[in-house]
């Protein structure tokens, strides 16, 4: 607690508290223009910070990263372009009530979703972090094997039509997941020659092409005299959430928060694992799971909470480990041993200012995004005032121009456009694209790990059941999977 | 982003047309926009900082902007195939290492010629490798390791067929059975040794400091030529009598058919750059040998690496299959 209060008397200086809005504010505007990710902007900032203070340094660069994942939201409510991986669930609910006129609510929601998971993100962080990175370094390829194949079975909680369509997307995803390089012979695969998939379908030009390009061609779609404004919200209590949206998003909030935390700490995809899960266990324990998908408050809260304090999570094995969990945090570690900081397990004896001071300006950032986002709500959602006619071009550039920024490379605008195309085809035929991205995450983690731990063993595939974790994983798994199956096959009789 | 790329094709067009000029003309107007340092691996890779540092220094030097692009993907074809087909005119530079001129050609179909399709500026750097194990298992030194690897097979981590020469000529030499489990990145390979799930790992200094000095690794020998400044006490695999060495060298070439003169220009620079003291102490810092040989020097270092690399690609099937 001492040192918690020393980290406060490092960041409440004037100059690192600069940074730390700076950092926030970038990071808000980052998330908010998609493509355009954390990472480009923190490695065109690195150069800069060599000369600065290191605790600065990193205090700025964090709020980046955590800033991101309020503004990504932005996007995903109301142009349904996911901004970052984990706001692609988002997109699912959020940009239904946008369409229903809770625009304003939508936004307002997952703000202070993302201030309470952030907040109590960061309390993790303060509390917990020595044992729980301890935790992180239990994981084998076993155990992520098994976790991975838990987090595939969430396929059956996230389809609102039959169990075939579903597993065909899934299928989908997982084969979009083996293109590219084999993860463990890294020779070309699938690739078909052509140079730009040799690192597989990337996920920017995938989710903004489902999900973005696909609804602008839905727009297209639409007669002339039909595209007027997309609903707009009425009145100053618009913007605000109303009594009964509140009182159902607590509980969402409540177990995004908690679950989204212990997920984001396991390096690989933790953010976006715990938002899908999030979605999955909400749309299961709801009361309305017919409204999944239409616009329930419940599929916007959770997921946006998890996210958030997925992001604080991933800061655990970074600060006390050394051990990143995405190219995010892989950045900002080689950040810190620029400026000649080694996070690990030494960093609590030996720069504890550096740790408790990027701790403290967590808390701090996270009142300032809060402050920040939610004045401008009011602005964002006047983005619906305009008609569709403008809107949807808008929304194409907005599309492109992220695809190229997010990797500069023009063949990925192309596969953008492919699965534009490909998403508007399977949402006509009521396909559910949530589960192509998740099965298209989590299918190479699983592929990879499982051919780990089998290299490991020589091919025992009795390695998946070596340790209290991986076999408790197993269970679950299962578990998950005859629980998703019931309710269908009793509704099917009935 | 779009209106500076068709910027950029409208000034190569420019530079194909003014080819035919004398090459004095060209050289004494460069560099006449900014310099893109080509980077294959995302940034955060030590070879990126790297760049970042360099590119910083370069500036100054040639009074014109160096912009590092992290030209990511094709499994790591993409950059140097980028920097192949690049304009010669001494605006665009790039990493050229192992990966570029070895390991990718040679595992799957490229572009470019390695050996032919670029002008070597000069080698920066050195990874320094190294083999740990879990600090609270059963291996003590390299000698229980291959003791090990004589009754049973041993596990190690590392996430690239460049790191683990060292560990294949080991295995050559002893008779011991290793094998290689691929991990997704360095910090993975660390992190599955510490935590008991491979026997041991062959990584850089920047990967396995962190957790040597926190105790939970065990540092058994430097694979590199020298031992580690950090750690003078470890002996390397050679000085254990084992002749066995992972070398990490990378350094920046421009494409072929550069402008003899711009290219000594760039050359003078980058040798300049390297007896900066201050860019060399913040490589160091990163956990990585500042190491400068010039062009001539560095081409010869890397085709010599090629025997001992390409006998490893298809042992573990790695290599593409021939045409």
């Amino acid at each position: 607690m001492e040192a918690l209060l020393g980290g406060f008397a490092v960041t409440l200086t004037l100059d690192n508290l600069l940074y730390c809005f700076v950092g926030v504010f970038l990071g808000t505007v980052v998330g908010i223009l998609p493509g355009l990710g954390p990472l480009t902007t923190i490695a065109i900032l690195l150069p800069i910070t060599f000369k600065m203070d290191v605790t600065s340094a990193i205090i700025m660069l964090s709020g980046i990263y955590y800033g991101v994942a309020y503004g990504g939201t932005v996007t995903s409510v109301l142009m349904r372009i996911p901004g970052e991986a984990s706001s692609v669930v988002t997109c699912l609910d959020g940009y239904e009530m946008a369409r229903k006129g809770r625009a304003g609510a939508a936004l307002g929601i997952a703000g202070i979703g993302s201030f309470v998971a952030g907040t109590v993100g960061v309390i993790g962080i303060s509390f917990l972090s020595p044992p729980l990175a301890e935790l992180v370094i239990k994981f084998g390829p076993a155990e992520y094997a098994m976790l991975m194949l838990a987090g595939l079975t969430m396929v059956t909680y996230m389809s609102s039509g039959s169990l075939a369509r579903s597993l065909l997307m899934a299928a989908f995803g997982l084969l979009l997941g083996t293109v590219g390089s084999d993860p463990l012979n890294m020779t070309p695969r699938l690739t078909f020659g052509i140079l730009a998939l040799g690192d597989g379908v990337n996920l920017v030009p995938l989710a903004i092409g489902l999900f973005g390009l696909s609804e602008v061609l839905f727009m297209g779609r639409q007669k002339l005299e039909d595209m007027k404004v997309l609903a707009p919200p009425t009145g100053l209590l618009g913007f605000l959430p109303s009594r009964e949206e509140a009182r159902r998003s607590v509980g969402p909030v409540a177990r995004g928060t908690v679950m989204g935390f212990l997920v984001g700490l396991l390096p690989g995809g933790g953010a976006v694992l715990a938002s899908f899960l999030s979605y999955g266990i909400e749309r299961k324990l709801s009361k309305h799971p017919e409204e999944f998908g239409k616009g329930a408050v419940e599929g916007l809260a959770g997921p946006e909470s998890a996210n958030n304090s997925g992001t604080a999570g991933a800061f655990v094995p970074l600060l006390c480990m050394g051990i990143p969990s995405n190219a995010v945090t892989a950045l900002l570690l080689g950040a810190f041993i620029i400026h000649g900081v080694t996070p690990g397990p030494t960093i609590l004896e030996r720069q504890p200012e550096i740790f408790w001071g990027v701790v403290a300006s967590m808390y701090i950032g996270n009142v300032m995004l809060l402050v920040l986002n939610l004045p401008l709500i009011g602005l964002f959602v006047r983005i619906l005032d305009i008609p569709r006619a403008y809107l949807a071009p808008m929304i194409l550039a907005v599309c492109l121009i992220g695809v190229y920024s997010s990797s500069g490379n023009p063949a990925d605008v192309v596969i953008a456009v492919i699965f534009g195309f490909v998403g508007y085809g399977l949402r006509r035929h009521g396909f559910d694209l949530g589960i192509v991205i998740l099965a298209y995450v989590l299918g190479p983690i699983f592929e990879r790990s499982v051919r780990q731990a089998l290299a490991i063993s020589d091919g025992d595939p009795s390695i998946f059941f070596h340790s209290t974790l991986s076999t408790g994983f197993a269970i679950v798994a299962v578990v998950l999977l005859l629980l998703g199956l019931w309710p269908k096959r009793r509704a099917a009789r009935a | 982003m779009i209106q500076r790329r068709s910027l950029l094709r409208g000034s190569t067009a420019f530079a194909a047309m003014t080819v035919a000029a004398p090459a004095i003309a060209q050289s004494s107007k460069w560099p006449s926009r900014e310099i893109s340092l080509i980077n294959p691996n995302a940034p955060g890779a030590s070879t990126d900082l790297t760049a970042r540092i360099i590119a910083q220094a370069l500036e100054k030097r040639l009074n014109a902007t160096v912009i590092v692009k992290n030209v990511v993907g094709g499994a790591g074809a993409l950059g140097p195939t980028t920097l192949a087909q690049s304009t010669p005119d001494g605006h665009t530079i790039g990493l050229v290492a192992i990966s570029s001129h070895i390991a990718v050609p040679n595992m799957m179909n490229v572009a470019y010629e390695p050996w032919k399709a670029f002008d070597i500026v000069g080698q920066v750097a050195a990874l320094r490798y190294g083999i740990g194990a879990r600090a609270d298992g059963p291996l003590k030194s390299i000698d229980d390791l291959i003791a090990l690897g004589k009754q049973k097979q041993v596990t190690y981590s590392s996430n690239n067929v460049t790191n683990v020469v060292a560990m294949f000529q080991l295995a050559k030499l002893t008779g011991a059975k290793f094998r290689w489990v691929v991990f997704p990145g360095g910090v993975e390979s660390v992190t599955a040794a510490i935590g008991g799930h491979v026997d041991a790992v062959i990584q850089t200094v920047t990967e396995m400091r962190p957790q040597i000095e926190a105790g939970k690794l065990r540092f058994l020998a430097s694979a590199a030529e020298a031992r580690w400044p950090d750690y003078p006490d470890v002996k390397t695999l050679r000085e254990m009598g084992y002749n066995a060495v992972t070398n990490g060298p990378f350094g920046y070439a421009f494409p072929v058919g550069v402008d003899p003169a711009i290219k000594e220009r760039m050359d003078k620079a980058l040798a300049d750059v390297m007896q900066d003291e201050s860019v060399t102490s913040q490589i160091t810092k990163l956990g990585i040998q500042a190491i400068y040989r010039n062009g001539k020097d560095y081409a010869a270092l890397l085709k010599s690496l090629e025997t001992e690399l390409v006998p490893i690609l298809k042992e573990t099937g790695m290599a593409k299959k021939p045409a």
